[in-house]
């Protein structure tokens, strides 16, 4: 599974790293550290990274190969 | 329903008021109706603007500032000739300042700062906790995130009762009440800021906690910021930082209020708070931002054009059911929940970090002291319009 954060939607909401503290961290500015990747959620994670795309006030986070 | 007479284009007309008083709640409540009734339609108050009512055509305009400018983002005052740093910035002008206080409001300040907050709390409690009962809007939700917004910009939290009154003074003005009570605290606002800078000047402070000392030593386009321009954002992040919190406040202890069952929850399950804060945020999000077309657009079936105002109640976004399940209904362990009660685009709000901090610190502190208690059932509770929020709110306890 991979998802993709987008830089240009991404407003540092925090909701990513709050509910899914386990894929995600926050920089010192409050937005979350992989703002702008795309990566493979490691083994585990799957429900935590469904989670945060599920959470994320802009929809700024997706599961690259949906649309 | 709400009839509509006929507004440009053909599209619905109808005035609804959303600067009015009415009882708690009422506001969300008539939106709920209006909402399923109208994506969006014309309203010949304040001027005349549009208004947009559904969830992801909110969310979008939010986050399209190309088209849904913060030129002005004042409904009745589409052209003004005072500029807000940065809320009436678009991008890229908007972020250079916008950065300034992302560091200042992060989730790491907002650890440093949490157990003065805790003490504040309980500081306040203290005060009324034997009279069995409190105002609750003047005795806790004034006060508490004053103190604590004061203590998390480096100013002495011994200045609450000052900003409590200007902040009165100038929301009491913008809702009608005395506009010229509420221009004059802004000056003393300004006043009381530009002694801080010459004290900072004279005797700078620690960059990472004072946010005065940072903006003074801070450069936009690598040139220092015109001490006009600091005094203005000083006096924008009083002004967003402090009546929102108090609303919030208010509002979640109302429900809690109304709500023994979920109140004993929370009591019983402390760690389903800050979950249950995000659905008590989505329940009663209670402001709402406007915009300024700067093309013509068609949206949401309606003729937009440049130059008009949209307004965008963010509890017309938050409690749309085509964006949440069970909408009109609170859910404490409601997960996932993407509401956008702090806005959504390059202006959410900058203090949300902090604003959630406070109401986790207050409910957790309030309920270890004071778990029950219920509405004093003699006094109305009114609330008022534009940015909502209750007036009042009697609460005692055995």
């Amino acid at each position: 599974m991979r998802i993709a954060v987008s830089a240009e939607l991404c407003s540092g909401q925090g909701r990513c790293y709050s509910v899914s503290p386990d894929l995600f961290t926050s920089d010192d500015e409050g937005f979350v550290v992989q703002r702008g990747t795309e990566f493979e959620v490691p083994a585990g994670l799957e429900d935590q990274a469904r989670l945060a795309v599920a959470s994320c006030p802009e929809g700024a986070i997706r599961v690259v190969g949906d649309s | 329903m709400v009839n509509a007479g006929a507004g440009p284009g053909g599209c619905p007309a109808v005035s609804v008021d959303v600067g009015r008083s009415g009882p708690i709640l009422s506001h969300f409540e008539e939106w709920d109706g209006l909402r399923e009734q109208y994506p969006a339609f014309w309203s010949e108050l304040y001027g005349g603007h549009w208004v947009v009512t559904r969830f992801e055509a909110i969310r979008h305009a939010l986050q399209e500032p190309s088209t849904f400018s913060n030129e002005s983002t004042i409904v009745s005052d589409p052209n003004p000739e005072y500029k807000f740093i940065p809320t009436f910035l678009d991008p890229p002008e908007h972020g250079k300042y916008r950065t300034l206080y992302n560091a200042r409001f992060s989730p790491g300040m907002v650890n440093r700062i949490t157990p003065a907050a805790r003490a504040a709390a309980n500081k306040y409690i203290d005060a009324f906790i034997d009279d069995g009962g409190c105002e609750f809007m003047t005795a806790f939700a004034d006060p508490f995130p004053t103190d604590v917004f004061l203590n998390s910009i480096n100013l002495p939290p011994e200045d609450t009762p000052l900003f409590v009154g200007w902040v009165h003074a100038v929301f009491g003005g913008l809702s009608g009440a005395d506009p010229q009570a509420g221009v004059q605290a802004q000056m003393e606002m300004r006043d009381y800021f530009k002694e801080m800078l010459d004290r900072r000047r004279a005797e700078p402070q620690d960059v990472n906690v004072d946010i005065l000392t940072y903006f003074l030593s801070a450069t936009v386009d690598d040139k220092a910021i015109p001490e006009d321009d600091i005094l203005n954002m000083a006096v924008v992040l009083v002004l967003a930082g402090l009546d929102t919190t108090k609303s919030q406040l208010g509002y979640n202890f109302h429900y809690l209020a109304t709500h023994p069952d979920d109140r004993e929850r929370l009591v019983k399950d402390p760690s389903l708070l800050p979950t249950a804060i995000e659905e008590l945020l989505r329940y009663h999000a209670f402001v709402p931002p406007a915009r300024k077309l700067k093309h013509d657009i068609d949206y949401e079936g309606c003729p937009m054009q440049a130059g008009q105002m949209v307004l965008m109640p963010l509890w017309s976004a938050t409690r749309d059911p085509r964006a949440f399940d069970d909408a009109g209904e609170v859910k404490l362990d409601r997960e996932p929940n993407r509401h956008i009660a702090f806005g959504a685009g390059p202006h959410r709000c900058a203090g949300a970090h902090l604003a959630r901090r406070e109401l986790l610190v207050a409910m957790e502190e309030w309920h270890k002291r004071i778990p029950e208690y219920h509405l004093d059932p003699a006094q109305p509770i009114t609330e008022h319009g534009w940015q909502c929020g209750p007036d009042n709110l009697p609460l005692v306890w055995p």
